[in-house]
């Protein structure tokens, strides 16, 4: 068969399976650098198309003054779509009307931001909310948990589940966490801004980015650096973006 | 978008007038930008009306819900970044 998609639009690759999503659910898409690494939206290539399409031109349209959307929502009769933007990534969400948006909103957060780190495994995560919760439909709790016993069963979907899709993905150099830290500080800052500002914070905490890595000084030179943003309200998103980072690598 | 008011603005579509002309020029084309989005991606998705929608950016976010026949009923406009439950939770919860 064909492969209809035109060359010059995106570079989509063949659409990916997730295999097994959070409750409500119905399909997700993540997009990095232009990229889609992973999809399991529902719908016809050419639809996914005319929605990345759509959804850029969201992006532009909102980023008059230079920063981009977080968040665009919209509910409709039967279902709600839900696009998490972040510097590099985008995150769509469809979901149906029993969807604990809350926890999917979460857990696509922490995804959206990291997305660019290591590639598509990173959108695993997705596949559970962020935190443990209680499984309403049958009453049975789904933790958090790296010592899981790797025969546990994905309640959600019934399907068999690695521990990997149990875990959250840890950065493992000092190299990989400062271009994370970069990513959010170049909502405020130039690329050049925020890597000499990383490299001398990191200088002053005595890091040797050869050093293995370690998530409380990253967490302390995130902290003081975020503190240096002079208004209140871009510290405070920037500061909560950057919790949910050190959360997810914790 | 710029939000024109250091505080969160909740209000009904009968009182548009009350926050503010500049809250509510703000707000009407921020819903135009949201109605738009999201009548485009409602047709990939083979949806219909739109009955919330919200935009959040950094020191702006604006949140609107409709009736069933496509009336706006409430509307949203804040400095602060809000979650999607939590900006329809207040839309919801603030109806007097």
């Amino acid at each position: 068969m064909s492969d209809r998609r035109p060359a010059n639009m995106l570079a989509l690759k063949p659409r990916t399976h997730v295999p097994a999503l959070a409750p409500g659910v119905k399909g997700i898409l993540v997009m990095v650098d232009g990229e889609v690494l992973k999809d399991s939206l529902p719908i016809e290539t050419e639809a996914m198309q005319t929605l990345l399409q759509e959804v850029e031109l969201i992006a532009s349209c909102y980023s008059e003054g230079g920063l981009p959307p977080k968040t665009f929502f919209a509910k409709f009769a039967s279902s709600s779509l839900l696009v998490l933007f972040a510097r590099r990534s985008l995150l769509i969400i469809w979901m149906d009307p029993t969807a604990n948006i809350s926890e999917v909103e979460k857990a696509g957060r922490k995804l959206v931001s990291t997305a660019h780190l290591k590639g598509s495994h990173r959108t695993e995560t997705i596949l559970l909310p962020a935190n443990p919760v209680t499984n309403r439909a049958n009453g049975h709790a789904i933790a958090k948990d790296q010592t899981s016993s790797p025969s546990r069963t994905n309640e959600y979907a019934g399907e068999f589940i690695t521990p990997s899709h149990l875990t959250l993905i840890k950065i493992m150099s000092w190299s990989e966490a400062s271009s994370a830290l970069e990513s959010i500080l170049t909502k405020v800052l130039t690329h050049a801004q925020a890597s000499r500002m990383i490299e001398r914070a990191l200088k002053d905490k005595g890091v040797d980015v050869r050093d293995p890595f370690d998530i409380h000084q990253f967490k302390a030179v995130g902290s003081d650096l975020l503190l240096k943003i002079p208004n209140r309200s871009i510290r405070q998103s920037l500061t909560s973006e950057f919790e949910a980072l050190v959360t997810r690598l914790a | 978008m710029t939000c024109p008011t250091d505080e969160t603005v909740i209000f009904d579509a009968d009182q548009k007038a009350s926050p503010g002309d500049a809250v509510v020029e703000c707000f009407l084309t921020a819903e135009q930008f949201v109605d738009q989005g999201a009548s485009a991606l409602a047709k990939c998705l083979g949806e219909g009306e739109l009955a919330a929608g919200m935009i959040q950016g950094s020191r702006f976010c604006c949140a609107m819900t409709y009736d069933s026949k496509g009336f706006l009923t409430k509307a949203l406009i804040s400095p602060e970044e809000m979650s999607v439950n939590m900006a329809l939770e207040m839309l919801n919860g603030d109806s007097e």
